[in-house]
């Protein structure tokens, strides 16, 4: 027996081994630890109890505090800056201009156009000009005040027609890297199938057009962050990112420094959604200050610059036309979507093929073509959001589906099921389907709704609607074309038996480091409590690219799986050696080194490790994950590209007040297959957390702008709906295990959020008879909608009876 | 984002307040809860160098079916055993104003002379630098009417105050020159930087004063705003009705609030009502006649034309939801 004390139950010898009496719902003999049951979130005890260090709660002696002076023009050429007074106040270390740090650095390697600080010039109200760091925050906005800029004001963009037109006389591009005289950031064209001839031999088409208000993440905690120039001249900076990894490389592009001169912490994050998912300029000017002043500098954004950081959901208009034919075949689908990027490039490409490709499913769709264009404004950056580009398309598609349904008096749930991709399938773009739950999805919400007894049958003012939807579960391609894996992580075991998880994918709140350690656990059958996770030190954790497309479940937990396998392997080798059995006899489970055959030579954890440890010290294993080869070859083939797909499939039943014009839904009915569901509890919560967000995008939630200005800048005018506004929600978890997800996994952050858009806008016909083409569906929009609807009949009756 | 300076008093007493606010008047604000005050300050929205906390002056306090105290809570309000019973549209009314932790702090006093609210106005002072500024803060201009000649016309918000007014509330103010009580209806001005008619700059607002046939009116509050909890009103609606066993309409009183820079009661257009018998026909004229009567302006949410729209809606279901009289 070892020397050292620890858990007598890791070390009883083997009696009889409980069995975890826990069969999977998918009848299949596989009998899970801890995968598959409703596990709290390992850091959810300290958040509660207000415990968790967020990045404003770090201090260091000395710290200074940083402040932006914002720009109140949208577009103007920068004449001159004046920081001598500024610099002159006392208190005031350090005054940074957008000449100090000019290399321009971006999330995208081919969009790299921001900079840390205006150069040159302003493209959007409320960039940064100039930055200050100073003693207190008080000192920091005295400062501000005492920084004399002179401007040329040059006339901005601030309409799409605008920006896609030819420049005028006089008029001057957003950037000058644009390769025509306007201020078209990027077109994107595809065609696949027989679009013309699909349309022209259609039984039935139907064609809408929808305008879309921009929406933004709202996330909880505001940005933030802080540098440190240590003494060892090193910089370290704490940041609440989604994507550290691409932080890291863009501080030392824009500081041509070698990456190992840099240290990227992530903090606990108070959510992202995708809006802290781009390397930001704020992380340079306080990195540049903090370098400059050899002090640590902190800098937290008020709610207005998180907005203006925005890069949420793009404005949009788009045009949706549908052929079907007389059978209820979806024949065709033609896609025309322009998109308003605001001042910068973000994610931008990526949207702009995005608000194609994700409409190839979840339907067959023999015919395809798309025409899409993001331009530039002078408005805050749009970027990635929750759904990333597929949501204001999907909720396009869906609602033409079913007018398509009503012209042809098709049920809208038979025609979804009719034209569903089978599973293991190819799409005529190249996205390769493996698992897919999308056909139980449907048969689920109808069923557990009663559709079947409800739609177009309940009373005036009443209706039900459904919308489907598909997602990539993270991005085959990488951003930055490499040779390394998408995720890697590291795993630790020393004497004391506990199981360190060195991991770079960053938790924002979404549960992926209590993913991480369930993943773990479940391979080495060891309990919960024994694992601890330390994510994301760029000095410490292997890399993941982020939390960004889906990807962290399906590629961080496949890195985790692997390197926990090849822990198990050197724990049962040494079990094998201790007991003389054959390595194939022995896997891992309820704190044993268990032997199927022979159970009484089953070893206890803790003596297996002891043994493994022998002369050799800590176990350190690494597992990482790089997606198979996969896709066609045209260009723009990787765009929406994914090892695999989650399905989904929602139904709302709503009341809409035909003489106020307010919607509000009773409840909803969802079915998400994410394939294997690693944690029901987390699952759960992300896709009631989806349709929320969802609900706030399609009834209330916009940035509502004046010319450049955002009305609305702040959480009481931007209106997330309340709790009490939010109906109750039925939830299924549909497994249709994944042949190459951790354990059959998914992802469930994303996927979820499109379909409650158009279950909300179909219901909303079935309940009142109208369409409505602008989003959020606000109580004055859709009472105008059935005031002329009224007025139309009104006059047909007329003309009837005339 | 941090408070701006300022000098913190509290005062025991009225005649205390009364002495403070006389000395630093022009210079100073009541915080009576905080709950707007306290963002305004922070977006430096006219903040003065003084602010005076009326928390610690008991006088203010107190609920009855006749009078209540101006630091009377929200909250107390919408739970008050008596106001639920004779009173029950003040009960209401406080039950839909912002939020519960909200209601915690605002009270009676905060709600009814809360500063009025506009797109142009409720913003940080980069946002208003980038549009030069408006007249209700720094600027010259009036941005919602360009035609103002000088009129601010930001919008009230308070909603206690078009329960009050059909009530027929009068406010007691209280000054270092005395004390006096007028109409409700009397009190407030047309201007949104005026706000209040002949308000003396040392005077504050101790308590509302309810008549007491007040209770023989059978009244209803409703609220428009996208969100059921949290928002700004962009209509508060409320309506006082006394009818006879005939149907008959024997009085009948109407306010709205967050239409324009003050409540307004619609006391002479619903003149021509009293007398006549309640019908469904009569419910939908009353609320034609009430929205003719309304105006709105485009600077809180939701669109002049369909807040004007929701005061004859509104009007109409409050008269279908107090008497069955209005139903057929």
């Amino acid at each position: 027996m070892s020397t050292y004390q620890d858990d007598k139950a890791f070390r009883a010898p083997l009696s009889t081994l409980p069995s975890t009496g826990k069969k999977r719902q998918d009848g299949s003999d596989q009998d899970f630890n801890i995968i598959g049951e409703r596990t709290p979130l390992i850091d959810a005890r300290e958040k509660v109890l207000g415990q968790a260090i967020y990045t404003d709660d770090i201090d260091f002696p000395g710290m200074l505090i940083c402040k932006i002076l914002r720009s109140p023009w949208a577009h103007a050429r920068i004449d001159s800056i004046d920081i001598d007074k500024a610099l002159a106040l006392p208190g005031v270390h350090s005054v940074m201009v957008g000449t100090d740090a000019p290399i321009k650095f971006g999330v995208l390697p081919i969009s790299q156009d921001e900079t840390a600080l205006a150069v040159d010039k302003v493209r959007h109200l409320g960039e940064g000009i100039a930055a200050v760091a100073a003693e207190t925050e008080a000192i920091a906005l005295e400062a501000l005040e005492l920084i004399d800029v002179k401007v040329t004001e040059l006339k901005p963009f601030l309409r799409k027609k605008d920006s896609t037109r030819e420049l005028r006389e006089g008029e001057e591009k957003i950037h000058e890297h644009i390769r025509f005289e306007n201020n078209i950031h990027k077109r994107v064209r595809q065609s696949f199938g027989e679009p013309d001839k699909a349309f022209a031999e259609a039984a039935w088409t139907a064609n809408a057009s929808f305008e879309f208000k921009g929406v933004t993440h709202a996330f909880t905690e505001p940005i933030a962050a802080i540098a440190h120039w240590t003494p060892d001249q090193r910089l370290t900076l704490w940041t609440s990112q989604q994507v550290p990894h691409y932080t890291h490389l863009a501080i030392a592009r824009v500081f041509e420094m070698p990456m190992h001169r840099i240290r990227v912490i992530k903090p606990t994050v108070g959510g992202g959604f995708g809006g802290k998912s781009d390397p930001f300029p704020h992380e340079m000017v306080v990195s540049w200050l903090a370098m400059d002043c050899g002090r640590p500098v902190k800098m937290l954004f008020d709610r207005e610059e998180v907005f203006f950081s925005n890069h949420g959901r793009h404005p949009t208009s788009n045009e949706i036309s549908m052929a079907m034919d007389s059978n209820g075949k979806v024949t065709g689908l033609d896609i025309n979507a322009t998109i308003d990027g605001g001042a910068f490039g973000s994610f931008g490409v990526v949207t702009s093929y995005y608000n194609g490709v994700l409409s190839h499913g979840p339907y067959r769709i023999p015919s395809f073509r798309y025409q899409g264009t993001r331009i530039y404004s002078n408005r805050p950056v749009s970027g990635a959001m929750r759904g990333h580009g597929s949501v204001n398309t999907r909720l396009g598609t869906e609602v033409v589906l079913d007018m398509l349904c009503a012209k042809a008096g098709f049920d809208p749930v038979q025609v979804r099921l009719d034209n569903t991709l089978s599973d293991f399938t190819t799409l005529i773009n190249g996205f390769r389907i493996t698992s897919n739950g999308i056909r139980e999805c449907i048969q689920t919400v109808a069923e557990r709704s009663d559709w079947a007894n409800k739609h177009g049958k309940l009373p005036y003012g009443r209706g039900i609607g459904i919308g489907c939807g598909f997602y990539i579960s993270g991005s085959a391609l990488q951003i930055h074309k490499s040779r390394l894996p998408q995720s890697t992580v590291h795993l630790k075991v020393d004497m004391d038996g506990g199981v360190t998880i060195h991991t770079g994918a960053a938790d924002i709140g979404q549960g992926s480091d209590t993913m991480a350690a369930q993943v773990v656990a479940e391979v080495l059958g060891l309990p919960m409590e024994r694992m601890r996770v330390y994510a994301v030190d760029t000095d410490m954790s292997p890399i993941d690219l982020g939390s960004y497309s889906s990807r962290v479940t399906f590629m961080n937990g496949l890195a985790a799986k692997r390197a926990a396998e090849d822990l198990r392997e050197q724990l049962i080798r040494a079990a094998s050696r201790l007991s003389g059995y054959a390595v194939e006899s022995f896997i891992m489970r309820d704190g044993y080194v268990y032997n199927r055959h022979w159970p009484e030579a089953s070893v206890p954890y803790m003596e297996a490790l002891e043994e493994a440890l022998a002369g050799k010290g800590a176990l350190a294993t690494s597992g990482c994950y790089t997606a198979p080869p996969m896709g066609a070859a045209y260009k723009g083939a990787g765009a929406g590209l994914s090892p695999t797909y989650s399905f989904t499939s929602y139904i709302c039943e709503l009341e809409v007040d035909p003489e106020t014009g307010m919607v509000q839904p009773l409840k909803i009915w969802a079915a998400h297959d994410c394939g294997r569901v690693l944690n029901p509890l987390a699952v759960e919560g992300q896709i009631e957390g989806s349709i929320h967000m969802g609900l706030g995008q399609i009834l209330c939630e916009e940035m509502a702008y004046e010319g450049p200005n955002l009305l609305n800048a702040n959480l009481l005018d931007y209106r997330i709906p309340t709790p009490s506004q939010t109906p109750e929600m039925d939830v299924s978890l549909i497994e249709s295990v994944d042949p190459e997800g951790p354990f059959g996994a998914k992802e469930c952050g994303e996927g979820g959020l499109a379909p409650i858009l158009p279950a909300v806008a179909n219901g909303i016909y079935d309940a009142v008879g109208v369409r409505i083409h602008r989003v959020p569906m606000t109580p004055d929009v859709v009472l105008t909608a059935i005031e002329k609807k009224a007025r139309k009949e009104r006059r047909e009756a007329a003309a009837r009876s005339a | 984002m941090e408070l701006p300076a300022f000098h913190y008093h509290r005062p025991n007493s009225l005649d205390e307040a009364s002495a403070l606010l006389a000395r630093h008047q022009g210079d100073v604000d009541l915080v009576a809860g905080g709950t707007d005050l306290l963002p305004n300050y922070k977006n430096r929205l006219n903040a003065r160098s003084h602010v005076i906390s009326l928390g610690g002056i008991s006088a203010l306090q107190g609920i009855s079916t006749r009078r209540i105290g101006a630091m009377a809570r929200l909250v107390e309000i919408e739970r008050s055993p008596l106001l639920q019973t004779r009173l029950p549209v003040l009960a209401e009314t406080a039950s839909k104003i912002s939020s519960p932790p909200l209601r915690q702090h605002g009270t009676l006093g905060g709600n009814l002379m809360l500063d009025t609210r506009c797109y142009y106005f409720n913003q940080s002072p980069l946002w208003r630098q980038s549009v030069d500024f408006c007249l209700k803060a720094e600027g010259t201009k009036c941005l919602v009417v360009p035609s103002s000649k000088g009129r601010c016309f930001a919008t009230y918000s308070g909603e206690m105050a078009a329960s009050l007014l059909i009530l027929g509330a009068k406010v007691e103010l209280l000054s270092a020159a005395g004390a006096r009580t007028l109409p409700l209806a009397e009190f407030f001005d047309e201007d949104g930087i005026v706000r209040f008619r002949d308000r003396k700059e040392d005077e504050l607002v101790v308590a509302v004063h309810i008549p007491e046939e007040a209770e023989q009116l059978s009244c209803g509050y409703r609220k428009l705003a996208i969100r059921d909890s949290i928002d700004f009103p962009s209509l508060g609606l409320a309506l006082g009705l006394r009818i006879n066993k005939r149907g008959v309409i024997e009085d009948l009183r109407l306010a709205t609030t967050a239409m324009a820079s003050r409540p307004e009661l619609l006391d002479e257009p619903m003149a021509e009502f009293i007398g006549q018998q309640a019908s469904a026909q009569l419910a939908f004229r009353i609320g034609e006649v009430a929205q003719k009567a309304s105006v709105a302006y485009r600077n809180v949410p939701l669109d002049p034309k369909y807040r004007r729209k929701m005061v004859a809606v509104f009007t109409r279901r409050l008269l279908e939801a107090i008497s069955p009289a209005f139903a057929n």
